[in-house]
């Protein structure tokens, strides 16, 4: 263990040990130790993900990462799932944009037993020709099965219009799928699964030295690679609206939202979460929940918050109302938005908001799979140590007027992109007081 | 395949099964249960309230949610949502859910805002407000919910159809958000008369898990909660759901590309000793990727997107569900023969060893796992209080699980997986009528 780099962060709350950060064989990672459980995680991050997906070829990250389960060169894929269930373990694996999480949980008598079947499905998948077939035609299906939920049409929907144009707004198609060899997945992999390119955080109740021994035991023979780049998001949000046409919906489904410009610094991300926190993040809190649920009765949930990217973000509000209330819940949406824009808020709320994030961070750091997966997106979004206590180093030195600033920098009415998902015939009219509306016919699968 | 782990399992000396309760009653006759853990920094506080759906009748179904709702529009001391701001505001989490059996209330927050939590809760309990203005808004926020997760969803319109189905006489038959033209036709009085009749001590018992000195906490909520005079009994559910003498079958066609189909088999209360070994036959059929369904129908045959199956067990019966979700261009009614011949033939094949271990395994992990968060400490020690009148007895059950044999398995999927007992609902693309 020549190697080992050990960074010691202590916490804030006697129940788990300190975190250790690591470096063995080349890979780096953490172990929050914790002796009062029956359980360990190991939760990894590969950056890679949809938006590294091959041009033409969309769904490469979405397929492997459905067959990292689905066998591997030793196991098949009925003996993986009956070696990890057997024991009451789980394994799991999904894609984002920017990366490929692979998760596994174990009682700690089956961890390392676990942690051997994660490493083998991370190191090799075994990419059978079969599995491959029976993946693609589930993923296709998948796809289709999408347009059958209005709330998931309306955020992909939305999704790939905002960022239309960028590695983040490509969509997987049937086509694109049907596209993709045995060759991209392994090319793909190649590419992303090294040394370089992974983080591992392991929390539950192990000894740090024997978690890093499994991480150097398991997973030095990855190839020790590159780190992958991460990826631009430039594109400007412009007014538009788009109905995407449901006939016989009885409500409407609605999508706001634009291309944010990034926070600078963890100060300056406390700030605009607090400000978010008070204009539509905040449930009941939340100025748009008080007018727009609470006051109006036009919805039973509305709710604002920035979607991150390493490079920058977006901010979007999502709710639904009945057909007929759709320009209402449209227009004092926006009347919130603005006027927030412009006077900002007042020291009791953001006391109360500041209460909110002050008071409740043991509470979203309860368990370990909690702590691994703050450790997680610290990595991934290169936010630094500091943030795995966001809230009690940053939410104590923000003042109102940072969060004002916070509101005319981050939040505004325009431009602004609309979608909705509903009948076209009686909600178009309603919309189209805020600007040109396009009707989109769903596609046929 | 390795063949320790089942023993280790249940040999193994879990400390999260080391749960203690302190069943304590104040002086009004409430009954509070203390579940302490000093090695979490959270505190659960659940009130709950034995009304649900299966308390109402046609006509005022979904009633109990409704009430749900307008508990967080105010009382005697409290502006509408004004419970639920200060408890965000110092940290916490607070909601509700009703279900059939119950209705359940709670904050999850520091052990330090004890004393908030308790004022806040008994002010609803003894003097929430039913304005009729707040209730007029409210009412629509409930009709855009069953919009959402019924109207306007294909899984939940399933759903619905299938718990209809299932049950023709016992209350479960109504969804508990209620039948829309209830929904639009209860007045505020109506729903204060109901706050009236059920929410008192006789009705009502507290959980609090968690991060707790139970010393601390007694004086608290008898300072709090002791003048709430007691009330009458939520009137006893006599209607018993008659055998089943042969399939229910339903088809509802809706804006689909991915035709699928939910079934169910119904089964007996939780209470009875049946439920551990079809838990344990809900497992190896349904639940994860190596359970029958999912191999037969996603991966020998890959005929399907997604396959499987659950229990879902209450007070008075409940059901096994199973669900399958065809791939493209595959045709859901061959698939569902498969789907049935899976499940109904549990009770003649031959069941192996390591289906039974993996079974069991999964249920001794999934608890370990829920049991890390205070939260769902309260809620297994609320559902088995509710339901048994013992507060552990979901770790007495566990050591049931251990006895279960191959031939547990095999009598209760011959007793209630049956063709006669199958309620499907197949939910088809429009069109497909004609």
């Amino acid at each position: 263990m020549k190697k080992l780099l050990v960074f010691v962060l202590f916490l804030g709350f006697a129940l788990a040990g300190p975190i250790q950060y690591f470096k063995v064989k080349g890979i780096r990672g953490a172990v929050v130790p914790r002796k009062d459980i029956d359980s360990v995680v190991v939760y990894i991050v590969v950056r890679g993900g949809n938006s590294y997906d091959p041009a033409g070829k969309e769904g490469v990250s979405d397929l492997l990462t459905n067959l990292l389960v689905k066998g591997t060169e030793k196991y098949t894929s009925e003996e993986f799932s009956k070696r990890i269930e057997t024991m009451g373990s789980e394994i799991y694996a999904y894609t984002d944009d920017e990366a490929v999480f692979i998760y596994g949980w174990s009682l700690k008598e089956n961890f390392r037993e676990t942690f051997s079947l994660v490493a083998d499905a991370l190191l090799h998948p075994a990419f059978r020709e079969r599995e491959i077939a029976k993946e693609k035609k589930r993923l296709i299906t998948s796809l289709a099965q999408k347009w059958d939920q209005p709330a998931y049409i309306a955020s992909e929907f939305f999704k790939a219009k905002l960022l239309e144009g960028t590695p983040f707004g490509r969509e997987e198609t049937p086509e694109t799928v049907k596209r993709i060899t045995r060759e991209d997945l392994i090319t793909y992999h190649r590419r992303f699964f090294n040394k370089k390119n992974i983080f591992v955080v392991i929390a539950g109740n192990i000894e740090p030295s024997a978690a890093k021994e499994m991480v150097k035991g398991y997973l030095s023979p990855l190839p020790r690679g590159k780190k992958a780049l991460p990826l631009p998001l430039k594109v400007k949000t412009r007014t538009k609206i788009y109905i995407v046409d449901r006939p016989q919906a009885p409500q409407t489904q609605i999508r706001m939202g634009y291309v944010s410009l990034p926070v600078r610094s963890l100060k300056e991300m406390a700030a605009r979460r607090l400000a978010n926190y008070i204009l539509g993040g905040g449930g009941f809190s939340s100025r748009m929940m008080k007018i727009i649920r609470s006051k109006e009765g036009l919805t039973y949930g509305i709710y604002s918050y920035f979607s991150g990217f390493v490079k920058g973000d977006y901010f979007e509000i999502t709710t639904f109302t009945k057909n007929e209330t759709v320009g209402k819940a449209v227009d004092l949406t926006l009347k919130l938005v603005r006027e927030f824009n412009q006077k900002g808020t007042s020291h009791e709320e953001l006391e109360k908001a500041r209460g909110y994030y002050l008071g409740g961070y043991p509470l979203r750091l309860e368990t370990p799979l909690d702590f691994a997966y703050r450790i997680l997106i610290a990595e991934l979004y290169g936010y630094g140590k500091k943030y795995i206590y966001w809230e009690k180093n940053f939410i104590p030195l923000v003042k109102l007027r940072d969060v004002n600033r916070a509101a005319r920098k981050y939040f505004h009415p325009e431009p602004m992109l609309i979608v909705c998902v509903g009948p076209a015939k009686k909600i178009k009219t309603q919309l189209e007081k805020f600007g040109p509306v396009k009707v989109v016919q769903p596609p046929r699968f | 395949m390795k063949k320790f782990a089942f023993l280790l399992l249940f040999l193994i000396p879990l400390m999260a099964f080391k749960v203690k309760v302190e069943k304590r009653t104040l002086s009004n006759g409430l009954e509070v249960l203390l579940v302490p853990n000093p090695n979490t920094p959270v505190m659960s506080f659940q009130v709950w309230v034995k009304t649900g759906s299966r308390n109402e009748r046609p006509g005022i179904t979904g009633i109990s949610h409704m009430l749900e709702h307008m508990m967080f529009k105010g009382s005697k001391h409290y502006g509408p949502e004004e419970h639920a701001r200060i408890i965000k505001e110092n940290g916490g989490e607070v909601n509700a859910f009703t279900a059939e059996d119950h209705t359940t209330f709670f904050d999850n927050i520091s052990p330090s805002k004890i004393e908030l939590v308790a004022k806040l809760e008994s002010d609803r309990f003894m003097y929430a407000k039913i304005d009729p203005r707040a209730f007029a808004s409210e009412r629509k926020v409930v009709y855009e919910e069953r919009l959402m997760s019924i109207d306007n969803s294909p899984f939940g319109k399933a759903f619905e159809l299938l718990q209809a189905l299932t049950f023709v006489a016992h209350s479960y038959h109504w969804p508990v958000i209620g039948w829309p033209s209830d929904i639009l036709s209860y007045t505020a009085e109506k729903v204060r008369r109901y706050y009236e009749e059920r929410y008192n001590p006789s009705n009502v018992f507290i959980v609090v898990s968690g991060g707790i000195e139970p010393g601390r906490i007694m004086p608290v909520l008898e300072k709090y909660f002791s003048s709430w005079k007691k009330g009458p009994k939520v009137p006893p559910v006599v209607t018993k759901e008659p055998e089943q003498k042969g399939p229910r079958y339903a088809k509802v066609y809706m804006k689909v590309h991915v035709p699928f189909l939910f079934a169910a088999y119904r089964i007996p209360p939780y209470k009875s000793e049946d439920i551990p070994a079809l838990r344990v036959a809900a497992r190896i059929l349904g639940e994860g990727r190596s359970s029958r369904i999912y191999r037969k129908l996603v991966e020998e045959k890959a005929v399907a997107m997604q396959a499987g199956g659950g229990l879902n067990s209450m007070m008075d019966g409940g059901y096994f569900f199973a669900y399958l979700m065809v791939n493209l261009g595959q045709d859901l009614n061959k698939a569902g023969d498969q789907l049935f011949s899976e499940i109904e033939n549990l009770r003649n094949g031959k069941i192996e060893d390591w289906e039974i271990e993996k079974a069991k395994n999964q249920i001794i992990a999934s608890n370990v796992k829920q049991l890390e968060r205070a939260f769902y400490v309260g809620l297994r020690v609320g559902f088995s209080y509710l339901y048994t009148g013992n507060p552990t007895f979901f770790v007495k059950r566990l050591e049931a699980y251990r006895k279960i044999t191959k031939e547990d398995v095999k009598r209760v999927a011959a007793r209630y997986f049956t063709f006669k007992r199958r309620n499907v609902v197949y939910i088809l693309p429009e069109g497909g009528e004609k």
